[in-house]
């Protein structure tokens, strides 16, 4: 197996506003081996964007905002990085793709310039180089006529086109790790399946780590090989895809699977999970899917689960779980 | 149909004005306008000072217990000097701004709404208007018109009444989309009626907003003419008119001119900050 | 491009011919005429000095014996070709000369003056966007308010008095040498260095809130990289649409600013022309100054053009 070149401990960040402290991220942890494919999947809420762009150093922190945990990148934690230091790893050892191609890119700057930028402000390449590499990434994304394209202006592109530029901007300096924050929210579902088979295709090719953020089940499982279910600023699972969709555990991603509509299965009807994500300011005492679970119990209210192995990097926050696994345990029947 | 808008209207103004009243430099800036307001009427009347009062005694007098702002150089008392300036550049920058919310409404309004021709043609004037030197043809409409508050008011009114005409035409062109607009004509009301009962009251932020620095617009230019002569009449005090003679003075009755630049300077920075405050009182993206 | 900016010539020539028409009319139905003036303001001459023989005379060379028609045709024929005649207050010159001598000097104080207004402004106006909300912001704001909301002629005095009288530090009257700029530019620069401070600092901190600074900034980018390169190429573009209405604003600053320096521009020779009934003379300064505040404005808008891809897009798309 590959080495790991990202853990995340225990990252927690936090906002003051006016009217109370929001938690948008609250003791998360994870593993990224290289070359892996990892999905952060949950509702808009749930603290996946902010999870990663803490992780990046792009939140301001002061008196508005905290950032806690380690981001251990390559041997060297992040968040303890000088400003300089950090500056040097984004764009170079880890890019990343936002969600809305139309305000990602700067509408008076052509695009072949904003291209070529991570390679000339990490130095690591001059003009004429980074050119012929620019001409070459767009060539690789697919843009057709890229030796015109590349001077030409974000508002001359479509919105796929806009975000396969985009991919070129992230991909320019080969980085190790690559996040993409919900790359194909904004576009058409035809456009949706060609963005994601060419970065399925740029990750084979330099086999980047990949954090995939979507909503989106169906888009997680197009290629990732393992998946992080989030709730509230917390991880309910995580486990290799294959085993997560076959057999999820969690009752909030059993739901959200069984919300996810599959055209194959016939008329089957569209559960919705009842109820709806609880107030950032507020969250709740114990696991914060309480309120809205089918089979929650006393101890779910009062106290945060803890992590249960359920299979080989198969991991759980529930304690039906751990309940069962005591249980089991108990009874002698292994588990 | 009436009662519906003023509703809808009547949340959103609580909003508005609850948006404003965070911004405490404005708030306070308003509070002085009232402030200078309230003296412009009163401390005429009340003072015992009259500004046809010729002191021989007093001429060029420095600030005194008998006189707070001291003297001009007729023995003319300052503080009364400048509440009647107050009052005459309130009063023009009020009427001014009245005369260009007049043309401003009906030209920008009847362009904006009837569109086609009648706002090509419309446009065309605006456009002809922001190249007029509003200055220069304040002057001649003085020369024209006389040289009392009220000429002076119309003459500058009528100079400037082009940004708001501007405003009105954009705001109407971008209101008489909606729906209620659609609705207003369903239910077959009258073009005069839909401009003015549906469009127009919707518009009202920005037009405020114009207004308020129009105002203190009005306010330079009357200055500005009793500056270069063509301003109010003497012995009506002007600040133009104070500035322009106390210029002479000013090496050695610096109170002659410090007091009325000052008292400008502070007045129309006042409105500036309303005006600053109202803005952002009306932009969307602040109210929570 | 070239078809838009022929339209706008078009457009501008038609307005200077309705203004000046405008001008030309409402000056022949004011009251008073030059020499009933001048005999006011001159109080020394009796009626019998101005004879009839001379009054006619007077009348003969202005061709005020002519009908007004006349008169405005050949006001422009002659405005075509740059001439304007003699003035009423200077007979033995022609107004065109005149313009011809004035004109740069206030032109030179206008122009140094939107040099200072953007080389202050702008810097400042970054400092007060970085430091959002902070009390360099605060400070910055408020003295950029002050000079944008206080009129030039009350800070061309209060300055005067301050740095010429008070500390003896600067002339304050007397032109010729470069020190003499001094007083006459800062305080004609106040106003636009208050509305470019503003107007930078707002379009900027709008533009720090837009997602591409967040990209620039996840690229790697340095402050210096993220500010000057990408948030102040889009703030930037908009200031120079600022730019047409302060010159506008400028010419009324001149005026009185010539006037409390007794600074020998064109603005001095405005003002007097109109309190003197010198109508030769209004006509051509009303004509020359429309002229320069719609070509600044057209020049503007070409700048603009040039510097924003968006809208050159549509421009040269329009006219082709």
């Amino acid at each position: 197996m590959s080495e790991i070149i990202l853990e995340v401990r225990n990252l927690r960040t936090q906002f003051k506003r006016k009217d109370g402290v929001v938690k948008a991220v609250d003791g998360v942890s994870y593993a990224l081996r290289r070359g892996e494919t990892l999905a952060i999947v949950g509702e808009s809420g749930s603290g996946k964007s902010v999870s990663v762009t803490s992780v990046m150093g792009l939140i301001r922190t002061g008196r508005q905002a905290t950032v806690q945990g380690e981001a251990i990148f390559k041997g060297q934690d992040l968040f303890k990085l000088p400003g300089r230091k950090l500056m040097e790893i984004r764009g170079n050892e880890i890019s990343m793709i936002f969600q809305d191609p139309m305000s990602s890119l700067n509408p008076t700057m052509k695009i072949g310039e904003q291209i070529i930028e991570p390679l000339l402000w990490h130095r690591k390449a001059d003009r004429a180089q980074a050119r012929q590499l620019g001409l070459k990434l767009l060539e690789e994304v697919g843009i057709p006529s890229p030796r015109e394209r590349f001077n030409s202006y974000p508002f001359e592109f479509s919105g796929g086109m806009r975000q396969r530029v985009m991919i070129a901007m992230a991909l320019a300096s080969s980085p190790d790790l690559l996040i993409a924050d919900e790359p194909t929210t904004a576009l058409d579902v035809t456009v949706q399946a060609q963005i994601l088979g060419l970065i399925q295709k740029m990750q084979q090719k330099k086999n980047m780590a990949i954090i995939l953020i979507t909503h989106d089940l169906a888009v997680a499982s197009s290629f990732c090989s393992r998946v992080i279910v989030m709730y509230a600023g917390h991880v309910m699972e995580e486990g290799p895809m294959s085993d997560f969709i076959r057999n999820p555990v969690h009752p909030y991603a059993q739901g959200l699977l069984h919300s996810t509509p599959v055209l194959a299965d016939g008329q089957k009807r569209l559960e919705a999970i009842p109820g709806q994500p609880p107030n950032p300011k507020n969250l709740p005492q114990g696991c914060p899917f309480a309120p809205r679970c089918g089979k929650c119990m006393d101890i779910c209210r009062r106290t945060a689960p803890p992590v249960t192995e359920v299979s080989a990097q198969h991991n759980v926050y529930c304690w039906l779980c751990s309940a069962d696994s005591r249980q089991g345990k108990e009874a002698g029947h292994g588990g | 149909m009436g009662k519906k808008t003023s509703g809808r209207m009547h949340s959103r103004t609580m909003m508005i004005l609850a948006q404003y009243f965070t911004n405490k430099m404005a708030v306070f800036c308003a509070s002085l306008i009232a402030v200078l307001i309230l003296m412009a009427i009163f401390f005429p009347i009340l003072s015992p000072y009259h500004y046809t009062d010729v002191d021989y005694t007093a001429l060029y007098a420095k600030p005194s217990a008998e006189h707070i702002l001291g003297c001009d150089a007729a023995g003319r008392d300052m503080l009364m000097l400048l509440c009647y300036s107050l009052r005459n550049a309130l009063i023009v920058g009020a009427g001014a701004g009245a005369v260009q919310l007049v043309i401003g409404l009906v030209l920008g309004g009847v362009s904006g709404y009837f569109g086609g021709r009648i706002d090509n043609v419309l446009s065309r004037v605006i456009d002809i208007m922001y190249g007029f030197p509003t200055f220069l043809f304040n002057l001649i409409l003085v020369l024209l018109l006389g040289r009392s508050l009220f000429t002076i008011l119309l003459a500058i009114g009528l100079t400037s009444w082009a940004p708001m005409a501007r405003l009105v035409r954009s705001q109407v062109i971008t209101v008489k989309q909606s729906d209620y607009v659609e609705a207003g004509r369903a239910l077959g009301a009258s073009n005069a009626r839909i401009l003015f009962h549906y469009i127009l009251p919707n518009c009202l932020g920005p037009i405020v907003i114009c207004l308020t620095q129009g105002i203190p617009a009005a306010m330079f230019a009357e200055s500005g003419m009793s500056l270069i002569g063509l301003g109010i009449l003497p012995p009506m005090p002007s600040w133009g008119g104070l500035i322009t003679t106390g210029q002479q003075f000013i090496l050695y009755y610096p109170h002659m001119i410090l007091f009325p630049a000052l008292s400008f300077g502070i007045t129309v920075l006042a409105f500036s900050y309303v005006g600053d405050g109202l803005r952002d009182a009306f932009d969307p993206r602040q109210i929570h | 491009m070239l078809r838009y900016i022929a339209k706008r010539l078009a457009y501008i020539f038609l307005a200077v011919l309705v203004i000046s028409a405008i001008t030309f009319a409402l000056l022949q139905l004011a009251p008073g005429n030059y020499l009933e003036t001048q005999r006011l303001l001159e109080k020394t001459m009796t009626d019998a000095t101005v004879s009839a023989q001379m009054k006619e005379a007077w009348e003969k060379f202005y061709d005020l014996d002519k009908p007004a028609v006349y008169r405005y045709g050949k006001f422009l024929v002659n405005a075509v070709q740059g001439k304007f005649g003699p003035s009423y207050k200077y007979p033995t010159q022609n107004i065109e000369d005149i313009i011809g001598r004035t004109l740069p000097i206030s032109a030179r104080l206008a122009l140094m003056a939107i040099t200072v207004a953007l080389a202050v402004g702008i810097p400042l106006g970054i400092v007060a966007a970085v430091k959002q909300n902070r009390i360099l912001d605060r400070i910055v704001m408020l003295v950029s308010m002050i000079g944008s909301s206080v009129p030039a002629y009350v800070t061309a005095v209060l300055l005067s008095w301050a740095l010429g009288v008070a500390l003896h530090l600067l002339p304050v009257i007397g032109w010729g040498d470069a020190v003499n700029y001094v007083l006459p530019v800062i305080s004609l620069s106040l106003g636009p260095v208050g509305t470019v401070t503003k107007y930078t600092r707002t379009t900027l901190v709008e533009t720090f809130h837009q997602e591409y600074i967040r990209v620039a900034r996840a690229k790697g980018g340095n402050f210096f990289q993220v500010t000057f390169k990408h948030a102040l190429r889009n703030s930037l573009i908009p200031l120079v649409t600022v730019i047409g209405p302060m010159v506008a604003s400028l010419t009324v600053g001149t005026v009185f600013v010539e006037n409390m320096f007794a600074i020998p521009g064109l603005g001095q020779y405005y003002a007097s022309a109109a309190i003197n009934r010198d109508y030769p003379m209004v006509m051509a300064t009303t004509v020359v100054f429309a002229l320069l505040v719609m070509g600044m404005n057209l020049l503007v808008d070409i700048l603009h053009a040039m510097l924003d891809p968006r809208v050159k897009k549509s421009l040269t798309q329009k006219g082709g």
